[in-house]
Order: C-alpha cells, then structure tokens, then sequence
C-alpha cells in the first residue's frame, strides 16, 4: 500500500508543473525612419521622426541624434528639422543606443515621399506552404495589408493568423493583422492600428494557438 | 526553424494511450474473473507530424492520464470492459524570452476527466489454439473539447464514438516457451464534426518466468468524410483526421500471481496531425 501512495503521489508532482519553452527571439536592435522621402525642396524642412526597436524587436525609449552629411546641401537639428539648404544629395543619419541607420536624399525643387506601399514575397520556414505576395499600403486613409493571387498557404493548421513584425522568432511584440480568412488567392486586411509603413519589416504567418511558424516576407523597399 | 524548444527529444515517437485499454486480444476473460489496471500515460510534445507527414516544431504541449481499465467475465462468452480516465490533465508551456527573461506567455492547464470506453466482449470463436471475439465499444466524451484561455486545450474529443472491433489470438509451441500473436481490426464511426476511422493493430508476446514482453504495433487510418481537422480550437492528440502507425513494446512484472507492474514506451515512424514526440505508460494491474 505504501508502494501505490508513493506512485501516485508521483504521479501528481509529475504532472502538477507547467514547463517553460525558451524561445530563441534574439534580432539585431535597429533604429527605422519611419517617414522617409527621396528628395527635399530647397529652403523647406520636413521633420524626420525615427523608431528604436530593441533586441527582441519591441519599440523602446532611445534619445536619437541626427546628422548630416554636408551641411551646405541639408541641415538637420538634433530633433530631426531637415532643412534644403542647396541643391544636391546629402545623408542623414540617425543615431541612438550604439546603432545607427541612414537615409540619403536629394534637395531639388520638389518634396517627395519615398513610397506609399511596401511589397513582401512571402515564404514558407515550414513543411506547411506559402506562396505569393503581401503588399503593405496606405490608401484611402487606411492602412491596408494585401495579398495577390498567387497567395497560397495550408488550411491545415487550426488558427493561421498573419501578423507585422520586426522579429520573425515571435509572435510576442508583433501586430496582429488579422486570421487568415482565405486559404488562397487575393484577400485584403485593413489594419486598425495607426502604423507607418517602415514601422515594420516583415509580414509573418504563424498558427497561434500551437504557435507554429509557417513563414514570412520581407517587406521592401 | 525559428524557434528553440528548452526540450529537446532526439527520436519521433508517439503511442496512444488508448491502445492499453484494449490488451485483452481474442481472449475473453472466463467467468467471474477479472483484469484490472491503474495505469498513468503521458506525453509531452514540442514536434507534431503536419497534414502531409512532415514533422514541425510547435509550443510544448502535454497530456496525462491517469486511468483505470477493467475486464470482468459476466460468462465464459461475455466479458465487460471499462476504460476510465478518471484524471486527465493537457498543458501549454510557458513561453520565455531566451534574450530577455521576459515571459512572453504564460503557460496553461485543464484537469478533467477524460473521455471513457464502455464495452462488451464476446468470445465468437475457439478453434484448435485459435481464438477470435468481437467487441462493441460506446465511448463517451466526458473530457473537454475546448478549454484553456485559447480553447486549444483539450482532455477529450467531445463527441460520442462506436467501435466494432475484432480481434484473433493464437499462441503456440516455441522450445519451451509459449509466445501468441494477436492480430486487431475496428471500425470506429465518430458522431459529430469527427472523421470515422480504421483501426488495426498486431501484438506479439512472450512470457518468461515472471515477465511478459510484448511488441504491438498499431495504425489508425481516417476516412477523412468530415473535412475540418480541428474544429474550432487546437488539438494535440484529440485531433480529427489524425493518421499514425506505431511500434510500442511493453513489458510486465509479476509480483505474485495476483499483482504485477507493466512499463512501455511507444511512438509512431509515421503520422499526420498528431504530435511526434515519444510516451509513456506504466502501471500496476491484479487479477482477483
């Protein structure tokens, strides 16, 4: 009798704990202009703003120092209040916590925005498929998220969802775009969130309850 | 693969607990005699075998069960049996940041009881050192479908299943030992939003002195005639259209002629939508 209480007071304490996954969600920490343009009309300024994302890829607090590269052509305060000052190509550069990230840019006779949507090819990091493009656009007002019709994918996971990330290990930090409603073929999402479209770099598939990664797409530019 | 599970196991192997619950083979019990068993089953998972047969990594899942199964001869010809998982408990690990130490989410558990078999045996055949018996089998979803904050854990199927089963048994002169093989087949006709199923199986046995060493191998083909694998959450082993053949030896102790201990460890070299990732079983049974 002593014997059997011993095995079952085993198997309780066997099965009373929740175990821990370490999950492997290093990325390099980066700094995004997150309104980037091509180009700058002489004797107008355009205000930079810049985000830091820290080493699981989670927008942190960071004090950013601005740059340029020839001061004759732009000028550029601390706080990022570019100014055309000449015609010709300059870069800035951003600065904050040891990284630092660049844009260079024309001054002309014209402002231009660099891009109004961002293009990912998506693809599989499984043994489950995925194919086609994701296109991350403003339009309207709205932010929108798209995929083409050569988009296909499985419908054999029990809740694939697509999200924005900036660390492809994870869904911890990520936006949730939305459950994928569509298995293949073109489908949009509109995006609640306020997001620029260089806030973040890659489109990622994931089954969230088992916490699956099926793949992702780089967006460029 | 993007995502480093804390465990890690080496070989791809899973059984299913069930299977225990079926150990008479073509025998039936005789008359006022009985076989009983405390077994515990676990598994725990962080790899799954995907629609195609693929092996993925995935969160760490685990289920325990906890049972008690049952023969008991009503005659020479009927036997009654009973699986009942009285605790069953399905868990989701805890996820921590390797870079930050940061949970990122918390892990989750249900306790419950488990899905339950009834059945009757009866004794069909017996020619010369060959037996064969049919079984009807009523299984009742008492665990839940759907349950932790996401509704991917699960302690049972939920929904009604009916298994007709056949099974044939043999066993013969070897020197002077006497080892048997059995060989399974059943059809298992699932109620709701579940695929109905195939199941077979082949168990070869031997004692000696005191221990039974036993090799089965057990297979579950789907009909897959309802197409939606998971429902509306998350499965580990509950899964619908789950597909997998296994290999699982086991071995059993006698202590005295009324009580023993059996150990096993099993897992399937091949699979769709069911962890890949060895189990476990041991027990005590008796036979007053």
């Amino acid at each position: 009798m002593k014997n059997i209480s011993l095995l079952l007071v085993s198997i309780l304490l066997l099965q009373a704990c929740i175990g821990t996954d370490l999950v492997d969600d290093f990325v390099e920490a980066k700094i995004v202009i997150e309104n980037p343009i091509s180009s700058l009309k002489v004797d107008s300024s355009y205000q930079f703003k810049a985000l830091y994302f820290n080493n699981v890829g989670k927008p942190a607090e960071a004090s950013f120092q601005w740059s340029s590269s020839d001061e004759n052509i732009l000028q550029i305060t601390s706080n990022g209040l570019a100014t055309g000052m000449a015609e010709g190509e300059s870069t800035i550069l951003v600065a904050a916590n040891g990284i630092f990230a660049t844009l260079s840019l024309l001054v002309n006779d014209t402002t231009i925005i660099v891009q109004d949507e961002r293009v990912a090819v998506l693809a599989t990091v499984s043994s489950y498929p995925l194919t086609g493009n994701a296109i991350l656009k403003k339009q309207g007002g709205k932010t929108l998220l798209e995929f083409d019709e050569r988009f296909n994918t499985t419908s054999a996971l029990p809740g694939l969802y697509v999200y924005l990330t900036n660390n492809v290990n994870t869904i911890n930090n990520a936006l949730e775009v939305a459950k994928v409603k569509a298995f293949s073929g073109a489908q949009i999402y509109e995006i609640s969130e306020d997001i620029s479209l260089n806030e973040y770099d890659y489109v990622l598939f994931y089954c969230k309850p088992f916490l699956v990664p099926v793949g992702n797409g780089q967006l460029k530019p | 693969m993007t995502k480093t599970m804390k465990k890690s196991i080496s070989t791809l192997l899973i059984f299913f607990s069930v299977c225990a619950a079926f150990a008479g083979d073509g025998w039936v019990q005789p008359k006022n005699k009985g076989y009983f068993k405390l077994s515990e089953w676990w598994l725990i998972g962080d790899q799954h075998f995907t629609n195609t047969g693929e092996i993925d990594p995935n969160q760490t899942r685990a289920t325990y069960i906890t049972s008690i199964y049952g023969e008991y001869g009503l005659s020479n010809k009927f036997t009654a049996v009973a699986y009942f998982p009285f605790f069953t408990r399905s868990v989701a690990y805890t996820q921590k940041s390797a870079t930050t130490g940061e949970i990122i989410q918390q892990g989750d558990a249900i306790n419950s009881i488990g899905d339950t078999e009834l059945s009757i045996k009866y004794g069909l055949l017996q020619k010369g050192p060959i037996f064969l018996s049919g079984t009807y089998t009523l299984g009742l979803p008492f665990g839940i479908a759907e349950g932790g904050t996401d509704g991917s854990l699960q302690t049972g199927i939920g929904t009604t299943y009916h298994m007709l089963r056949l099974d044939a048994s043999t066993s013969f002169r070897v020197g002077k030992f006497y080892p048997f093989v059995s060989v399974n087949g059943a059809y298992n006709h699932r109620m709701e939003r579940f695929s109905n199923e195939m199941r077979y199986g082949i168990k070869v046995g031997v004692e000696l002195n005191k221990w039974l060493i036993i090799l089965q191998s057990n297979g579950i083909y789907s009909f897959k005639n309802i197409e939606n694998n998971f429902g509306d959450g998350g499965t580990t082993i509950f899964g619908n259209n789950v597909e997998y053949l296994s290999i699982m030896p086991e071995i059993a102790y006698k202590i005295t002629d009324k009580f023993g201990l059996t150990a096993g460890v099993g897992g399937a070299f091949w699979g769709k939508l069911i962890l890949a990732t060895p189990s476990f079983t041991a027990g005590i049974f008796w036979t007053p």
